[in-house]
């Protein structure tokens, strides 16, 4: 069971003219969830858990490729959170980039130690061309155009995935990388084309 | 549609598709076993400065000299957050030039 913060709801109103939703609550900023949490606060790191938890299942899904993988991602990320709580300040940025960016990293980490790259969940036989089912070609193309992600360098596929599938405008993207706008834009095109190119030699060698 | 366009709706429907999949997953269970990391992982509190204090003394008298040897990155992190990564063994983002970076 979580325990109760003593701490009022109504507490740190005096710092609110900064713009920030700083009073305490299911609707705390995530910076003063995080504050909240470096004293030890666990209704604050559920609450982080619920805001946060499955998007971020999410996006580490698309790195890993199974579901256990990606599980195990964000576990490991909210474990670290939750014991190391001053690994993130302010001064690094919004709460939301840099937690994108920790499950990236890790997800990269398990990518990398994998001595080969398992095909997704769900993923279906190579398409022999004599199915006329529509939804069946669309989830053999979509676990195509996954695997020719997960064969880019590591930063071009999180480029691409932070912006397709995990939905971000490209401001937040270069937040999460930690790179100018202007250069993740261009990382972005240089992306595109690689996985277009990877996608080519996919279908070259099907037929 | 150009060849951009059709290529720009793929990667859409790709996402989608992979998005729709997510939903599926028991997210009820998902959430209760992240809900339960306090319970299993005690919080690290970070070490005193006296501790710090005692641990560089006895490297002193024992006249340990240590290099730490860093690298030069071009990366947007600080120093200190491509030390700590180095140090937990995370991924630092490192800027690669463009003809260096391969398929």
């Amino acid at each position: 069971m979580a325990a109760q913060s003593a701490c009022s709801p109504k507490a740190d109103t005096e710092r609110a003219s900064t713009g920030q939703n700083l009073t305490w609550g299911d609707d705390a900023d995530d910076e003063v969830l995080m504050e909240r949490i470096q004293t030890g606060d666990r209704t604050a790191y559920r609450i982080l858990v619920d805001r946060y938890g499955l998007r971020l299942r999410g996006l580490a899904r698309r790195f890993v490729g199974t579901a256990a993988d990606a599980d195990d991602v964000v576990q490991d990320v909210f474990v670290k959170l939750w014991q190391r709580p001053r690994l993130y300040t302010p001064a690094r940025g919004r709460f939301s980039a840099w937690v994108r960016r920790m499950v990236v990293n890790r997800a990269l980490d398990y990518q990398r130690r994998r001595s080969f790259l398992p095909l997704p969940d769900g993923f279906d036989a190579p398409d022999t061309g004599t199915s006329a089912d529509a939804a069946i070609a669309a989830d053999q193309d979509a676990a195509r155009v996954m695997r020719a992600l997960r064969g880019l360098p590591a930063r071009q596929q999180t480029a691409l995935v932070l912006t397709y599938f995990d939905d971000q405008p490209n401001r937040e993207s270069a937040a999460v990388m930690g790179m100018k706008i202007k250069a993740f834009e261009s990382l972005l095109l240089r992306a595109r084309s690689a996985l277009r190119r990877k996608l080519d030699v996919l279908e070259r060698n099907r037929r | 549609m150009t060849e951009n366009d059709a290529f720009e709706h793929r990667l859409k429907v790709a996402a989608a598709h992979a998005r729709a999949h997510d939903d599926s997953m028991d997210a009820d269970a998902f959430l209760a076993r992240l809900h339960d990391v306090p319970g299993r992982h005690p919080q690290h509190r970070p070490v005193g400065k006296a501790v710090l204090a005692y641990i560089g003394g006895l490297f002193a008298a024992l006249g340990a000299g240590l290099t730490i040897g860093v690298l030069s990155v071009q990366a947007d992190d600080s120093d200190a957050a491509v030390l700590e990564a180095l140090f937990t063994g995370d991924t630092v983002f490192i800027d690669v030039p463009e003809e260096a970076e391969g398929d």
